[in-house]
């Protein structure tokens, strides 16, 4: 599948995480997301995957749920008062407290699974070449980096036992000098072997790109639409706002854009975008449009759940509901791929 | 000469507008409330603020790294660069495959002593790089990383302010050896340690903290609300960023001599200017250096 349909997936993803306060609609896409984490093509060469998903979740919501009633003695239903003047901790320890720091929880692990999928389903080359052409330079670094890794790890490897040849101990954290050091002498003198390499190939990074006053007021004046919209909406709280932020944004993504143009490429083998890339995602971006447009047959209000200050069980769109499984479009297409 | 000023003006308003607004997107749980309180627009969105904060520091940090690209990157630099990052970002794989105590993380190290040794522009490179390519290989891309780059990039951007500090030191104690510089960027490391816990805390205080009547009241002075932060700071985050301090003070006292003698080494062999000889024939088409 084309990464920028996984790109698209994930926004839909967030934005409907960030739409909902509902645990129960929360817990749909979270199960969602545990189906997609199953399918998920996992690249184990290029990524670590640092946590388990499911333990992870429980540890996270039991976690934020704790915290949540230790901190915050707001609500109506009280389980236990815990004694004292420890600042923070003494008062009310509530249901409703609990509710939402667990919802907290759900949300958190919403996103932290969200973007686990998107790094395990694209490898580190596809997101280092989504990079825009304006920033190769900066891609560029991250390319040599990431090259470079294996390298190190291996330098560190035959340096060690160099040095234990010659009856090194590591004991003490001092003792990781004579690793360390000649470790970076030699990544350091290999730099220099490489930027005389990238020299001598005729590489010139940057005098098609100076940055221009032209540049830097476009910038400027971006910066400034997107503030100007962010002051507004915090102090009308008004949607529109949000849409002047926005535009600040694309005046800054466009000028980025703009600039990449004039930046040549080679590409050896251009990313296809295919029919199911365009099936996949009206697919999401439709079932994400239940979440922010007003229809008869949907109820938006429910939503918004708050359990404060009385809990009472959250109300339960079926439409929205079922549409959210819509968000699991990506593992269809790529099951029917992998056979 | 004119547009030499201008173009000087136009840079600094740019850094100062991105540092601005990222100082704004941290700070905005402490008057965010009380601006919806004095307006009586009480509805806060729990969810939506972290995201405002997200894509704010992502353009500050893009716009700062695509300024400082166009100014003062080279081969050598991009070379260099590169493979400071691949060594700083091998120490956070083993952070993440070996954790240490608390939130101690080998690799603000690092980024304190090259921009101790390079400036500002490349430490907060650095900086922000470091946590990218980790995060690139240790699958940690999310919201929360435009705020870890920026932090970081200015945890490298302000090391050189150390060197005014270090130079005061070394004129009253009259000593110009390595042991103040050692033990003056220790000090800074032990404080960007907590600092940057306390700043990335922000981001998600509001939305961990519950509603805002919960962690702000009508009337409070930003006072009060800090003192709010303070203690939520203490006893959440304290003792795992001392962790983080401890660390950077650890690194930098034992590693810190050896390696601010190498990187200044090699800056003064990476600083070379190619001077081209008057020859008899046409050298530009030979002038490959940049």
């Amino acid at each position: 599948m084309n990464s920028f349909t996984w790109i698209i997936w994930l926004i839909t993803i967030l934005a409907a995480l960030s739409a909902t306060r509902n645990p129960l609609h929360i817990l749909i896409i979270l199960l969602t997301l545990g189906v997609m984490s199953r399918l998920a093509k996992k690249d184990q060469k290029d990524t670590l995957v640092p946590f388990s998903i499911f333990p992870f979740f429980l540890i996270l919501v039991f976690t934020a749920s704790a915290f949540n009633a230790l901190t915050s003695h707001f609500g109506s239903t009280i389980f236990f008062t815990i004694p004292g003047e420890i600042p923070l901790i003494s008062g009310s320890v509530t249901l409703e407290a609990v509710i939402y720091g667990a919802t907290n929880g759900f949300v958190l692990s919403g996103i932290f699974f969200s973007f686990t999928i998107f790094n395990q389903s694209l490898s580190v080359k596809t997101i280092i070449r989504m990079i825009p052409k304006a920033f190769y330079p900066l891609a560029l670094i991250i390319s040599i980096a990431i090259n470079f890794l294996p390298a190190i790890k291996r330098r560190l490897e035959e340096i060690r036992q160099a040095q234990a040849i010659r009856g090194h101990q590591l004991h003490h954290i001092k003792d990781y000098i004579s690793l360390f050091m000649p470790l970076l002498i030699d990544s350091l003198e290999r730099s220099m072997l490489l930027a005389e390499a990238m020299t001598a190939r005729g590489f010139i990074p940057h005098s098609q790109q100076q940055s221009s006053l032209k540049s830097r007021l476009i910038i400027f004046s971006g910066l400034l639409v997107f503030v100007s919209g962010w002051l507004i909406q915090l102090i009308n709280g008004n949607n529109y706002a949000l849409g002047i932020s926005l535009a600040g944004v694309a005046i800054i993504i466009f000028w980025f854009w703009w600039i990449s143009k004039n930046i040549p490429q080679s590409v050896y083998k251009r990313e296809e975008w295919h029919v199911q890339d365009w099936v996949v995602s009206g697919i999401v971006l439709s079932a994400l449009c239940l979440y922010f447009v007003p229809l008869p047959f949907t109820n938006l209000e429910i939503l918004s759940y708050d359990p404060y200050p009385t809990a009472l069980l959250p109300d339960f769109d079926a439409i929205i509901g079922c549409a959210s499984f819509c968000f699991l479009a990506p593992a269809f297409y790529q099951k029917r791929t992998s056979r | 000469m004119y547009k030499t000023i201008l173009n000087t003006i136009s840079k600094w308003a740019l850094y100062t507008l991105c540092t601005g607004l990222g100082i704004f997107a941290f700070m905005q749980p402490f008057f965010t409330p009380g601006i919806k309180q004095s307006l009586g627009y009480s509805q806060i969105r729990t969810n939506e603020m972290p995201w405002m904060v997200t894509v704010a520091l992502s353009l500050c940090v893009f716009v700062i790294v695509y300024e400082i690209q166009t100014q003062a990157v080279n081969t050598r630099i991009i070379a260099l660069m590169g493979m400071l990052v691949a060594i700083n970002a091998s120490l956070r794989f083993l952070e993440v495959a070996i954790p240490g105590p608390g939130g101690f993380s080998p690799i603000f190290f690092l980024i304190i002593m090259v921009g101790y040794v390079f400036g500002g522009h490349f430490g907060f490179l650095m900086g922000a790089l470091t946590l990218i390519v980790s995060s690139l290989i240790t699958g940690g891309v999310g919201p929360w990383l435009p705020g870890q780059m920026f932090t970081a990039g200015w945890v490298g951007m302000s090391t050189p302010l150390m060197k005014v500090f270090i130079n005061g030191l070394q004129k009253i104690f009259n000593k110009s050896n390595g042991t103040i510089e050692v033990i003056s960027l220790a000090i800074f490391g032990a404080f960007w340690g907590l600092f940057y816990g306390a700043i990335m805390n922000l981001w998600a205080w509001p939305f961990i903290a519950g509603p805002s009547d919960q962690y702000w009241s009508p009337g409070i002075s930003a006072n009060d609300t800090l003192a709010r932060y303070a203690t939520y700071y203490m006893i959440t985050s304290f003792a795992w960023d001392l962790g983080r301090s401890l660390g950077n003070v650890i690194f930098i006292s034992i590693f810190g001599a050896p390696v601010l003698r190498t990187l200044r080494r090699f800056k003064d062999r990476f600083s070379f200017t190619h001077l081209v000889e008057e020859l008899p024939f046409n050298t530009d088409q030979f002038n490959l250096l940049d």
